[in-house]
């Protein structure tokens, strides 16, 4: 286990290394004047030049490639021209938005998907898996940003129930910032009416990642379900006399997890793309958003920083969905001891 | 006649009729590939004429799809957009696949230290979130949808890699192919008769459906002004554009929304028949 | 004890529906060794799974099934459970993935116990690994904390019959116990339900299409061909004195260590009949040395006879047993 651990961590950091050097290439090498390039296209002379010592442009290729990786590693990602402040303090000032989207969304996910799977399989053939089948078929095809949308002018626009974007409505007070997360901190509060508003904030959002994720993810679990009741150690549970329930839950579930959880960190890889198209839907106040305002006003050091910062969450969750299997399936932990 | 031949026989025989629904996909595919070749034939207006005295016009007999902000007619924008969006899926996914299949099939029949370092390579790309590679590289490369191709490209020809190297080693490993291993066939001729064709199938599956995932990904990338520029009527375009309207103009965002669903819809509902008989195909 | 009647298991087919089985009739008393034998295809397992109810869902089932009196056929599966496993128990082949890959062995024998509530949770635990014991499990407990995947071929295939025989019913039905087994473990898994049968008053209802199996532990024997049965009766009967063309061609063509040096192996000409080419009236005709013309026409009926029963329009001569 603990080989496997060394292994794929060792293989991780190559990537990231990897996804580091790219990203160098892109902003230093590739560019026709890289100073031009960072100082974005509005710089006037002077900004280019001062961007150009600052960033030491002017010195040979491989001593800005050492400085460069030297100061990824101390979290230096450089500076933003549009906020005029260091990435790093930007990106810690706008993950904490994007981080409480994507886990709240997750977690909604699976609670869905699973219940949606189990349904499907419970009523195989009728007209409930049937609606199923059409939901997720059509619905992987649903692009998530035109699905926000289509939230938005529904719950918005027609029914007024929910709000267009943001975080926290404007006028209203938030709550002393502890962990970041809106949710945790209204309730940390005492604030139930603020934890209202988040909360209503969240949910369409949250809704657009979801419903895009479900009609991907139950095709698979439906998948795996049905693979599983297929199997033979399904009709010994029956011979011995087990109801569906206990096949169900006793048998089925157990032995579906895995597969589907493969699945799953693919998904994550989705997810983080579209996170970005939620957050300038819906103005959710996000690294996503950050990054793409920098982007429209050619101001690039964000837009590298957000690919580096994303490689690095995706290689850590497929690690620690990695490291699940084996404690999930009896049989791969001797592959893998 | 040798169990290969027959195998591939079997594999390649003409399937019964399809279940109506399957029909109806391909006529959608067929009538999508129309809009893309000939789009002057079908669309009843021009995409770029300004009628700013009609704008924002509900659906109508004049207007099927109604109009946008400066008068243009959004179903003669869809037909003429399709090119754009489908029409690049098509070239990206196909690209992919060649690439993705020769990498594969290489990896496959190599040995293990080869086998182990390509896929490893496969690796690094596999799960990358697509959209951060796009901005980067429209960022280094310029907005265009030829750094959107080009970043697409490169995150779709693993998934391919990985499939083919997957079946190319299940295969590697049936009798039928040991038996002509015995008879003394190597290499590309080992690879041509008798491991290529079982493989083929799956790649046409992944292939189709694809295509429609490559387009949610074109319209995506559009969408946040990375791929085609106004006043292409790119699907992912004109739904950017609907963004300040749609509160009143639903129009502007169902109709070009609904085309990209349906085109994916189409697409992997061919897909999955393609893959119903993968069970049948693959018997040994 | 078991008594079946012109049982049918039809599955619907564009052109005409598939009798797996057509008219199957057949009992078996307690504590009798009573085996099934066909070619794959004849529908001996579809058979074995109508008892327990557990065909196909587009199965239908027709005929009549009753187990000391009581009918089973046509039960509604709720109604079905409480026999499952307590009255009669199944053991199929390939324990592998016949077992839970992720539950221990112990733990799914002890569910047979949980099912039918015949013991709380620490009992049907001592019990199972009891069980496992009288199946000559070597090591027992050990065994019982074990993953399916961690113990042998033949262990998990006793630990399949101790699963199947945890409530103790009064019927095992055995379908192909032992295909997926190297030829060492048949014997003693066979020797196993012997014993058993023995020391339980177990009756065995075993379903194979290998002969070898048959001659040291059957008390009866049922021979089926498409479906439907050939010939039934004493094991001394139908392997000595074969009524029924196909029976006596199956016999010759196992009896391998009687035939003279280098004489070729008898073989039966042609290939049993799939879903699709069911010839009309007996379904052997085509392949039959005593076929006449009116086999091609009628389907023969099943007879009974003093020790079974015999379907075939000309069969062999009665032949006295040879001592």
């Amino acid at each position: 286990m603990l080989g496997l651990l060394a292994r794929r961590g060792a293989w991780s950091l190559l990537i990231l290394f990897v996804v580091a050097t790219l990203t160098f290439f892109l902003s230093r090498v590739v560019p026709a004047d890289p100073a031009a390039f960072l100082a974005g296209q509005n710089a006037s002379p002077e900004a280019v030049a001062r961007i150009r010592a600052e960033y030491g442009l002017d010195r040979p290729l491989l001593s800005q490639y050492v400085a460069y990786m030297g100061g990824l590693l101390h979290g230096d990602f450089g500076r933003s021209i549009r906020t005029n402040r260091p990435v790093a303090e930007d990106l810690r000032a706008f993950l904490p938005a994007t981080l409480e989207l994507l886990i709240f969304s997750f977690v909604l996910y699976l609670l869905a998907s699973w219940f949606l799977a189990i349904l499907a399989v419970r009523w195989r053939g009728g007209w409930v898996d049937g609606a199923i089948r059409v939901f997720t078929m059509l619905g992987s095809g649903i692009p998530v940003f035109w699905l926000g949308m289509a939230l938005q002018f529904v719950f918005f626009y027609r029914l007024g129930w929910l709000p267009i974007g943001g975080r926290f409505p404007i006028r209203a007070i938030p709550p002393p910032p502890v962990t970041g997360f809106l949710l945790i901190d209204t309730l940390l509060a005492g604030n139930l009416h603020a934890f209202g508003q988040a909360l209503a904030a969240l949910l369409l959002p949250a809704a657009a990642i979801v419903i895009n994720l479900l009609a991907v993810g139950t095709r698979m679990s439906r998948a795996a379900l049905i693979t599983e009741y297929a199997r033979p150690y399904v009709r010994t549970a029956r011979g011995k006399g087990a109801g569906p329930g206990r096949i169900l839950y006793r048998h089925v579930l157990r032995n579906a997890i895995a597969p589907v959880l493969a699945a799953t960190s693919i998904q994550f890889g989705y997810m983080i793309s579209w996170v970005i198209l939620v957050e300038v839907i819906f103005d959710w106040p996000g690294i996503g958003l950050y990054a793409y305002q920098s982007f429209e006003v050619f101001d690039y050091a964000p837009v590298v920083a957000l690919a580096i910062v994303s490689t690095l969450v995706f290689l850590v969750i497929s690690l620690g969905l990695d490291l699940l299997y084996p404690w999930l399936d009896p049989r791969m932990r001797e592959a893998t001891s | 006649m040798s169990g290969s031949a027959l195998a591939i026989r079997r594999a390649r025989r003409l399937p019964p009729m399809p279940p109506a629904i399957v029909v109806i996909a391909w006529l959608a595919i067929a009538v999508l590939l129309l809009f893309a070749l000939v789009p002057d034939w079908l669309a009843p207006h021009s995409p770029i004429a300004l009628d700013i005295l009609h704008r924002l016009q509900p659906p109508g007999l004049a207007h099927p799809f109604g109009t946008d902000e400066a008068g243009r007619d959004i179903f003669s924008r869809v037909i003429y957009g399709t090119r754009y969006s489908l029409g690049l899926a098509i070239v990206i996914v196909f690209s992919a696949a060649l690439f993705g299949v020769a990498y594969g099939a290489i990896s496959g029949m190599a040995g293990r230290r080869l086998d182990n370092l390509m896929m490893r390579v496969v690796d690094v790309f596999f799960g990358f979130p697509v959209l951060v590679l796009a901005l980067a590289v429209a960022a280094a490369l310029g907005r265009g949808l030829s750094s959107v191709a080009l970043a697409l490209g490169v995150i779709w020809w693993p998934g391919f890699a990985r499939l083919v190297r997957g079946e190319v080693q299940r295969i590697r490993e049936r009798p039928h192919v040991e038996a002509a291993r015995a008879l003394g066939v190597r290499g590309v001729a080992l690879m041509r008769r008798h491991i290529i064709p079982f493989v083929v199938q799956e790649v046409n599956v992944r292939v189709t459906t694809d295509i429609g995932y490559a387009l949610v990904a074109i319209t995506a990338l559009s969408f946040l002004g990375l791929g085609a520029q106004s006043p292409t009527p790119e699907w992912g375009l004109l739904i950017r554009d609907s963004r300040s309207y749609f509160g009143d103009a639903w129009w502007y965002l169902v109709f070009p929304g609904l085309m990209v669903m349906l085109t994916t819809a189409a697409f992997s509902i061919t897909g999955d028949w393609l893959a119903r008989d993968r069970h049948l195909g693959r018997g040994g | 004890m078991l008594a079946v009647r012109d049982l049918r298991v039809t599955f619907p087919r564009t052109g005409g529906d598939f009798a797996a089985v057509d008219g199957v009739g057949f009992d078996v008393a307690p504590g009798e060794f009573f085996v099934v034998i066909g070619e794959s295809g004849s529908g001996k397992s579809m058979t074995g799974s109508a008892i327990m109810g557990l065909t196909p869902p587009s199965a239908r089932v027709a005929g009549s099934i009753r187990l000391h009196g009581r009918e089973l056929a046509g039960l509604p599966d709720v109604a079905m459970r409480p026999i499952r496993g307590r009255e009669i128990g199944l053991v199929h082949q390939d324990p592998l993935s016949a077992m839970n890959p992720a539950r221990p062995v112990g733990a799914q024998i002890a569910e047979a116990l949980h099912i039918h509530r015949l013991a709380d949770r620490q009992e049907a635990a001592r019990r199972a690994v009891a069980l496992l014991a009288r199946v000559h499990v070597p090591d027992a407990s050990r065994v019982a904390q074990a993953y399916p995947h961690e113990i042998s071929g033949g262990m998990r295939q006793r630990a399949m019959i101790a699963m199947a025989l945890a409530c103790q019913p009064g019927l095992l039905i055995a379908d192909e116990p032992t295909t997926a087994l190297d030829v060492t473990i048949k014997a003693q898994v066979l020797a196993l339900l012997a014993e058993l049968r023995q020391e339980m008053g177990l009756a065995v209802l075993l379903i194979t299409h290998d002969m070898g199996v048959v001659a040291e532990l059957a008390d009866r024997i049922l021979v089926m061909y498409a479906g439907r049965v050939a010939e039934i009766g004493s094991a001394e009967s139908v392997l000595r004195a074969p009524r029924h063309p196909y029976t006596r061609a199956l016999m010759q063509s196992a009896a391998i260590s009687e035939l003279p040096f280098k004489q070729l192996l008898p073989a039966i000409a042609g290939t049993p009949p799939g879903h699709a080419t069911r010839p009309s009236g007996c379904a052997f005709h085509p392949r039959c040395p005593r076929a006449e013309a009116d086999c091609a026409v009628v389907v023969p009926p099943l007879q009974p006879l003093p020790a079974g029963a015999l379907a075939c329009h000309h069969p062999l001569a009665r032949a006295a047993v040879p001592a």
